[in-house]
């Protein structure tokens, strides 16, 4: 007999909800059901009601971390609507903001990802850092977290040598410190001990689950849409996809950390290879588009996000359909938590960087007894924490 | 090198750091130049045409009735709790007349007491 372990919802305010239950027999998960829809905001039916300029500033609102991947997208699915392309100097732009973005949300993500397995010192290190780059955001866009940065047909302001400068110091100072994190992920006995073998991702279910991003980079599939179908300038930047074939937490984490310094060589290239010229093309706020359709796909930092626009020839979409990246990466949780602990769910569902999830409460039914108990996802912390306190030992000489 | 010379190596370099964090209520931060922050309206530039109210994606406009205000008689008025700070009523406005601050102090008991600055010269 299994015992459930009710994982989820509801606290819209808070951090953001999904629910799951969690079939498990001992201290082993067996099976999981993920629950979603907790907090419908019906923003693709509001979307239609809002003209092709106002699309994006609604677009950026449905996260608040890839807002600006958000904005790009819907921008460029207008722009393939209208047939319109932006200036070069717009599309550089575009794609520093994209880039920058990334950088944020993966040091956001590591340092969340370190939190759920207890080393909080890490999770200060990188907001930190983080921090710097919310200046550089709120210094170029006027915004640190909704940039407003796109528009149709080229981005809003410009970008000034000195802010270019910055740029380039910051990219040497985070340099410095991504090699200190990598090398300190790699060795730390503790992240060894949580991360290695732990939530694997098997090539073949990263396939057949449709998983997207560094969750799918980690477990050894070459699928990124900047590799795929290079958008923005992304056919001419230095940019390397980076895999990992181990599929567990820990190439999960490296995936990521690697990706920084990726999206460190391409802010730099742009630095150096950013031509002058026009911003944007000029845009009447209330244009007809012509009767057309269009997917848009861009590689936010959870994977890939796309966007499709049908038009019947108004001043407004006649229809949005938005799939985000972590709907995507729901169900390949269910393959990663087979077999595991449950003092090792933190980490798992971590692991795919989840952007609905942060569940707050967890129930716990035993099969056994019949028992329920409901749990908060503190307090799912905190027993995994004190379960690996316990079983440090043993684990550690399972895994290493 | 082991996770104690790690440790031993950051303790000891942080430890003579300044703390990086800021006391906000005593130590005033200030935004960036081009920060979107509190509204400024200019009422002797305004015209009341209306277009802010059009253009913005948030219906956070509304235009009331101004006798000062020529020739349309109104002027819009920003309630700035529903705003999303996108600055498309400064960018299309055709006299000028709205720009955004960088104040970025936007509080108040009601939504209603979150609004525009009026600068009336």
């Amino acid at each position: 007999m299994t015992f459930n372990l009710f994982f989820g919802p509801i606290h819209p305010a808070l951090k953001e909800p999904i629910g799951f239950i969690f079939e498990i027999e001992g201290e082993y998960v067996v099976n999981a059901r993920p629950n979603l829809g907790f907090n419908h905001r019906g923003i693709e039916k509001l979307l239609e009601s809002k003209t092709w300029l106002q699309t994006g500033f609604l677009a950026e609102h449905v996260c608040g971390i890839c807002s600006g991947a958000h904005n790009g997208c819907c921008y460029q699915g207008v722009e393939k609507i209208f047939e319109i392309e932006p200036p070069r100097r717009g599309l550089f732009i575009r794609t520093l903001v994209w880039e920058l973005e990334r950088i944020h949300s993966h040091l956001l993500w590591l340092g969340v990802m370190l939190h759920e397995a207890g080393f909080d010192t890490i999770f200060m290190y990188t907001w930190r850092d983080r921090e710097l780059t919310m200046d550089l955001f709120e210094e170029m866009s006027g915004r640190r977290v909704v940039y407003s940065m796109n528009t149709v047909g080229g981005v809003r302001r410009d970008v000034t040598d000195a802010f270019l400068q910055k740029l380039k110091k910051y990219c040497n100072y985070l340099e410095e410190r991504v090699k200190f994190y990598r090398e300190l992920v790699m060795s730390d006995a503790t992240t060894l001990a949580r991360f290695q073998n732990v939530g694997i991702l098997t090539k073949r279910d990263a396939i057949d689950l449709s998983a997207v991003g560094p969750t799918t980079r980690g477990s050894g599939v070459k699928k990124d849409v900047r590799y795929e179908e290079p958008y923005g300038v992304y056919d001419e930047s230095p940019f390397q996809i980076v895999v990992r074939e181990e599929g567990d937490a820990l190439a999960k984490t490296i995936v990521r950390i690697d990706e920084i310094q990726v999206s460190i060589d391409i802010l730099r290239w742009i630095a150096d290879n950013i031509p002058s010229g026009e911003i944007k093309i000029k845009f009447s706020p209330m244009a007809k588009a012509p009767e057309n359709e269009a997917i848009s796909r861009v590689e936010a930092p959870r994977g890939e996000l796309l966007y499709y626009f049908k038009s019947d020839g108004g001043i407004t979409p006649s229809r949005v359909k938005i799939r985000t990246p972590t709907l995507a990466n729901i169900l390949p949780i269910i393959k990663m938590v087979e077999g595991q602990y449950i003092a090792d769910i933190p980490v798992i569902v971590a692991s795919i960087d989840p952007c609905i999830a942060c569940c707050e409460r967890v129930t716990m039914i035993d099969h056994k007894t019949g028992e329920s108990k409901v749990m908060t996802m503190n307090d799912l912390r905190i027993y995994s924490r004190k379960w690996y306190k316990e079983h440090y030992k043993e684990v550690r000489r399972e895994r290493l | 090198m082991t996770t104690w010379g790690y440790a031993r190596r950051e303790a000891t370099k942080r430890f003579f750091e300044k703390p990086y964090t800021i006391h906000y209520p005593f130590t005033d931060i200030k935004a960036f130049e081009g920060y979107r922050g509190r509204i400024l309206l200019q009422l002797s530039k305004c015209v009341g045409c209306g277009l802010c109210a059009r253009v913005c994606p948030a219906s956070a406009i509304e235009m009331v009735a101004d006798e000062k205000i020529k020739p349309a008689g109104k002027r819009p008025h920003f309630k700035l709790a529903e705003c999303c700070y996108c600055a498309l009523c400064a960018e299309y406005c055709p006299k000028g007349a709205i720009q955004l601050t960088t104040d970025y102090h936007l509080y108040g008991f009601e939504k209603e007491d979150v609004v525009e600055e009026v600068k009336t010269e």
